[in-house]
């Protein structure tokens, strides 16, 4: 939902009040939480993310020159701040989380869970564009400017993200695909 | 996958109707895109937290402490190429800064490594200059003192001989002249100072010479 008098909120925030950076603050938290949340597996992270994506954005503020849309552009924050946590936690040896999503995990089915954690487990570049292309619906052309690289490598990694979820969930998926036509 | 039409598909290479008559009749792309579309659909469906109770909190106290931080550190942090401690940017960072490290290490070392070059050849260290010079200046004194002596019989030169004398005298105060000019710019030029000496000798012979020639 757009914000009603962005502008004028935005040009507060740049003339450094601090009210007006809260509104935009509690305007944002709940797509944006998702999309660090989705991208880094676990709530406590993705608010670690979200902090600096949001002090980030502070800092530079000053610097948005309404040529873009806004939301544009902050996502393109956030993605960062997720995608530079992502690649650092690959630099320190984890390759994915061993336990599976923390959110109300009694109240889906087991398909969800091994979902989750099958994205969880894909490697950062395939999982940053299956994040934002596949479950925050950006196209691949923004995809692609988010995470400054081409669209045929969005296009790549998206078409080697999927493959692998199938490779990790088709035992699963073929049990559920017979379960719901049965 | 051994089909490469699904790839393609996901690649943008051939379009959606083309893979769909393609689909029907390969189980293979029909089997990886109903499982593609089954995983896409409970991705999108897969829950979120909403919100993150205490997070403002957490930020609005990091930005108050930004803001009373000294005024270099804001500054610096504003500074877009400064922005050390992104960590997209770290790595460039302490490329830069080994780079640096390696110059300095590379400069310090050719200035302490370096052999001492040697004087040039044509130049004279201090000490040899001050020896050259006392000597021109004993040769001057004794030609002054021998010119004063000839001076008249140059001046009433008459014969063939004379005449030849005062010219030989013209040529090497000519030289000699051209010498010390050189010699103002460049008082350390070895071969000039050499041409110098050979002439003052020249000159003192041959005074001498036109003496004797009177005396005899």
């Amino acid at each position: 939902m757009p914000l009603e008098n962005e502008y004028a909120l935005i040009r507060r925030c740049q003339d450094g009040d601090l009210k007006a950076f809260e509104a935009l603050y509690y305007h944002y938290e709940t797509p944006m939480l998702s999309l660090a949340y989705r991208m880094l597996g676990t709530r406590e992270e993705a608010e670690d993310a979200l902090q600096d994506a949001f002090l980030k954005l502070h800092r530079n503020i000053g610097k948005y020159r309404f040529d873009a849309a806004f939301a544009s552009w902050f996502y393109r924050i956030v993605a960062n701040a997720c995608y530079d946590r992502l690649r650092k936690r690959k630099r320190a040896g984890e390759v994915g989380l061993d336990t599976v999503p923390e959110t109300g995990i009694e109240e889906h089915s087991d398909l969800r869970v091994y979902i989750q954690k099958a994205i969880n487990d894909l490697p950062p570049q395939l999982k940053a564009c299956f994040v934002l292309h596949v479950q925050e619906g950006f196209k691949m052309r923004e995809v692609a400017e988010m995470l400054g690289t081409r669209e045929g490598t969005v296009k790549a990694h998206i078409f080697r993200a999927k493959a692998r979820l199938r490779d990790a969930l088709a035992p699963r998926l073929r049990g559920f695909i017979c379960d719901e036509m049965s | 996958m051994k089909c490469p039409e699904y790839r393609r598909f996901c690649m943008g290479e051939i379009p959606l109707d083309e893979f769909a008559a393609h689909r029907e009749s390969c189980a293979e792309c029909r089997e990886a895109a109903t499982l593609d579309e089954i995983i896409e659909c409970r991705a999108q469906q897969l829950p979120a937290p909403a919100s993150a109770p205490g997070l403002w909190t957490r930020i609005a106290h990091r930005l108050e402490q930004e803001q009373s931080a000294p005024r270099w550190k804001k500054w610096l942090e504003r500074l877009p190429w400064v922005d050390v401690f992104d960590p997209r940017r770290q790595m460039v960072w302490r490329y830069a800064a080994a780079l640096v490290v390696v110059a300095v290490v590379g400069i310090v070392a050719l200035q302490v490594l370096r052999p001492a070059e040697p004087m040039p050849r044509n130049l004279l260290t201090e000490k040899a200059l001050e020896r050259v010079e006392s000597l021109e200046v004993e040769y001057e004194m004794a030609i002054g003192e021998l010119e004063t002596i000839a001076a008249p019989m140059i001046a009433a030169a008459d014969t063939e001989l004379m005449l030849r004398y005062r010219d030989r005298l013209e040529t090497i105060d000519t030289h000699i002249r051209r010498c010390r000019a050189v010699l103002a710019e460049d008082g350390a030029n070895a071969h000039v100072r050499r041409y110098l000496l050979a002439a003052y000798r020249d000159k003192k012979e041959t005074l001498t010479q036109l003496l004797a020639l009177a005396d005899g």
